[in-house]
């Protein structure tokens, strides 16, 4: 019987909820948030292993530098096994599973009304078991490229695209999580292989369960499959090499011309904020999400004169990436005059930075983003994915309700000074083919 | 059994034609409340109603501007309105949703509640109006949007290969319009007669009001019978939904279009609806077809052949017209068709192992619980419901889905009809122009150019 030390409990007091937290001894860390009355229960493993990480050092201390797209590729992959596909075997107990891979994790998922107990040991099993076989590889390849040519005729992929790339010079953001069909050929089972051993262990994986769920036996569960699979001991930190990125844009513009029924802009800026992680993180990141609400959500002067001009419509949205290593922001919308919306933005933007930002909308903001982190208590999907990468980054939920009550006018508006920069800005189009 | 406990909608009459379905479901941290305006799915109003939603939550008598409305909502901890028109069966309906954080978890206990409701019920119900009809320059901003809507649907290649196909499929059926309408009646639409279509529905739409979430549904319920101030009402019955029959032999089409990869879409008549006692069969028929990962489909042509990323099949409940989608590389075209059409022929022979049905089932039925879960997902469901003419608890629906045999799955499928072929390919696609004669007999009807949207909407005219 293994046994597993007493959970912490992180209260989030505000929605009467309870994480409970426990680092197993292999490194593993396991975050339940029972949900009495729910019906479904979800579950994930989440690797902290994703697209960016293609530069590193082996556990046996050699530099390895693998084709893009290898975490997305091995995502796949996984599922094969030697007696079949994994998928069937979840299938066989009713329980929906899936995976998606991102810049900086990969995450299996199982969410299911009936049989969780077996569905949940083959969930943590099955990552714990490479099967890589040339015949498989071949296979998914052919699989992977016509996920990668559906995403080519997406014009908003090909616009974040355009802009990752005029973004950045080399950070791998600037690369498709999925790689490129060139890069997909030079992966093979030896490379698929290398990225397990590196990545996939227990000391660099989270466990996240969502449901009418006892944490103990969860916790249990989890050091079980981990004794069976004799992953028992901690490693050390993983051995990542750091890309080199220069602080200005690698180009002013990128245009595409495809099957659109008008043209579609995207503007971006390069962060100016050095790496972080923790509290300081999640700071940014709601300094970043309150200020843009203020200079173009719907009730922001801005919105509402580019709205009744018609130079953006429904299809307007202003968001932000802020992870460890890297940061942007961009705007994009739908338009018929990408050059007059471009220069307004850029313009309106740089005039919000320089006014400043009254207290009284950071208040309102506060309010709105209050309800949406409670909403999202409603989500079990949406849960499990902020504990893993909150969990990954060294804070926990409740930080994020504490800093959100934290957030004064000006850290917003010296946040905006920051991330808003038009030296550091890039463009994206893509315009209706002639 | 704890099962069906807490999963029924109870229904009131608080007007005439206006029921409310209420669901106290205290596992949820915010109250949502939905409430939609019915009208036949029909070529003079089509537009006019999915028009109506964009302009009615630009604001208010009270609340004149999307600003004013944005900054209300915000204080309110940040509660989420948002209008749409959406399409069940022959049926569109206007819809308004609120949703909004339980009292329980505000900071205060502050009662959003009732203000909230206010505010839907102004946007609903009370308009800014000028002359007797909308502001001018909301109706001409949202005419303009409208029109950019409809365009956009060309941007998401399997969805539009998805429109194309009902269009085709179902030309001269009401089922054809799309829920956002036609863009050549955009210009006509006037704010006096907007107006006038908005104070009709208020006065003869049958509306469904639906309320999930909270422990009392008497905290929530007064505000939602005083804020709406229903008058006067004369509500009209709505037709059914016609299922409509496959052409004797299948009709194809092919277009061309700047695409990487190519879309098939296929659509079949079932002739079974939810309103009948086959339904549970024909959810497994689907579901055994390509409604999951273990299905013939995925199974065929994703993992098989390893042609598509993507290949499945979904069931419109009211209509009863089955859609078979997959994105493959052009040049497989006949290979993936062929095993398509191998699967539903398999289905019809009864070729089903008892895996693939036992599987099939319990995929079904965690679909049906987990739905519970989600207060969207409730409310899809009982609106389905509701206007399809049947309405099942869910005890009820997981039993009927539990009982099908082999048997029923079997005769559902000798009724199921290959109506359209639909295929969005590459412009420089040698099928475009015919290909080599023994294939053509078997490409049949109808090759051309991609249309525009706005042409391809007006096909059925």
């Amino acid at each position: 019987m293994t046994s597993v030390s007493a959970a912490r409990k992180e209260r989030i007091p505000e929605l009467g909820e309870t994480v409970h937290v426990r680092e197993l001894a292999s490194g593993t860390a396991v975050l339940v948030l029972p949900k009495p009355g729910f019906t479904k229960k979800y579950a994930t493993v989440t690797v902290h292993y994703g697209s960016l990480d293609n530069h590193f050092r082996t556990p046996e201390g050699e530099e390895r530098r693998v084709p893009e797209g290898v975490a997305h590729f091995l995502e796949h992959k996984m599922f094969a096994k030697p007696d079949g596909d994994v998928f069937d075997r979840f299938a066989a107990l009713g329980v929906g599973s899936n995976a998606y891979t991102g810049f900086a994790t990969t995450t299996y998922l199982i969410s299911t009304s009936q049989n969780f107990e077996a569905a949940f040991d083959l969930l943590i099993d099955f990552v714990q078991e490479p099967y890589f076989t040339p015949e498989g590889v071949e296979k998914e390849r052919g699989i992977i490229a016509e996920e990668l040519r559906m995403y080519r005729d997406s014009p908003h992929w090909r616009l974040f695209q355009g802009l990752k790339e005029c973004l950045y010079h080399r950070h791998p953001v600037r690369d498709d999580i999925g790689g490129t069909l060139e890069s997909l050929a030079e992966i093979d089972a030896e490379v698929l292989a290398l990225c397990h051993r590196t990545f996939y262990h227990p000391s660099n994986m989270a466990v996240t369960a969502v449901g009418d769920l006892d944490p103990d036996e969860i916790a249990q569960r989890v050091a079980q499959s981990l004794a069976r699979h004799g992953n028992l001991e901690r490693k050390g930190p993983i051995a990542r090499i750091p890309p080199e990125e220069p602080a200005d844009p690698a180009g002013p513009r990128a245009t595409a011309r495809m099957a659109v029924a008008r043209p579609l802009l995207c503007i971006g800026y390069k962060d100016a904020a050095p790496p972080a992680t923790g509290r300081e993180l999640v700071r940014r990141e709601l300094l970043t999400s309150i200020g843009l609400e203020v200079a173009l959500g719907k009730a922001s002067p801005l919105y509402n004169r580019l709205y009744e001009s018609g130079l953006i419509g429904r299809s307007f949205g202003a968001s932000a990436f802020i992870e460890e290593t890297f940061g942007f922001v961009y705007v994009s919308a739908e338009t018929d005059e990408p050059e007059r919306l471009e220069r307004e933005l850029r313009e309106g933007l740089g005039r919000f930075v320089a006014e400043g930002v009254a207290p009284a909308d950071v208040e309102r903001v506060r309010r709105r983003l209050f309800g949406d982190l409670a909403g999202e208590f409603d989500a079990p999907e949406s849960l499990a994915h902020a504990l893993a990468e909150s969990h990954f980054i060294g804070v926990g939920l409740s930080d994020h309700f504490e800093l959100l009550r934290q957030v004064r006018a000006e850290d917003v508006h010296r946040r905006m000074r920051e991330c808003l920069r038009d030296d550091r800005a890039a463009v994206s189009v893509v315009l209706p083919a002639r | 059994m704890k099962l069906g406990a807490g999963t029924s909608l109870v229904s009131q009459t608080i007007a005439p034609g206006v029921a409310v379905h209420v669901l106290p479901a205290p596992r949820f941290k915010t109250v949502t409340l939905s409430v939609f305006l019915h009208r036949p799915l029909a070529r003079e109003t089509a537009t006019p109603m999915a028009l109506l939603p964009s302009v009615l939550v630009r604001g208010s008598r009270e609340l004149p501007t999307q600003a004013d409305l944005t900054r209300a909502l915000d204080e309110l901890y940040g509660a989420d309105l948002s209008a749409a028109v959406v399409k069940n069966g022959e049926v569109q309906s206007a819809a308004f949703h609120l949703n909004v954080v339980d009292r329980r978890y505000l900071p205060d206990g502050a009662d959003v509640w009732r203000r909230a409701v206010e505010v839907l019920a102004g946007v609903v119900a009370r308009p800014l109006l000028l002359d007797g009809g909308f502001r001018p320059d909301y109706v001409e901003q949202e005419k303009v949007n409208l029109g950019r809507q409809i365009d956009a649907v060309r941007n998401d290649k399997a969805r539009y290969a998805a429109v194309r196909l009902i269009e085709e499929m179902c030309r001269g059926e009401r089922f054809s319009l799309q829920p956002l309408g036609r863009r050549e009646d955009i210009p006509r639409i006037t704010p006096q007669g907007l107006a006038a279509v908005h104070e009709g529905l208020l006065r003869t739409a049958p509306v469904d009001i639906f309320l999930v979430g909270g422990e009392d549904p008497e905290d929530y319920l007064p505000a939602i019978r005083e804020s709406f101030r229903w008058e006067g009402r004369s509500p009209e019955e709505l037709p059914g939904t016609e299922t409509g029959k496959a052409p004797s032999r299948p009709r194809q089409v092919v277009e061309g279009e700047d695409v990487e990869q190519g879309k098939l879409a296929l659509g079949y008549r079932t002739g079974v609806t939810l309103a009948d006692d086959d339904y549970a069969a024909l959810q497994v028929y689907n579901g055994t077809l390509g409604g999951f990962v273990h299905s013939k489909l995925f199974k065929n042509v994703r993992e098989g052949a390893s042609l598509a990323y993507y290949a499945h099949s979904q069931v419109d409940p009211l209509k009863g017209v089955l859609v078979v989608s997959s994105g493959i590389e052009t040049r497989n075209f006949e290979r993936a068709l062929a095993i398509v059409e191998e699967q539903v022929a398999a289905m019809e022979r009864g070729d089903i192992s008892d895996e693939e049905l036992r599987q099939t089932k319990l995929a079904l039925a965690d679909r049906l619980r987990v739905a519970q879960d989600s207060p969207s997902a409730i409310v899809a469901r009982a609106l389905g419901d509701i206007l399809g003419g049947r309405r099942r608890e869910l005890p009820e629906a997981l039993a009927e889905i539990e009982r099908v045999t082999r048997e029923d799955v079997v005769r559902v499928a000798s009724r199921i009809r290959l109506d359209t072929v639909y295929f969005l390919t590459r412009r420089d696609d040698p099928r475009l122009s015919g290909g080599e004669p023994e294939d053509a007999a078997r490409r049949a009807a109808l090759v051309r150019e991609a249309a525009r949207p706005s042409e391809a909407g007006g096909a059925g005219s």
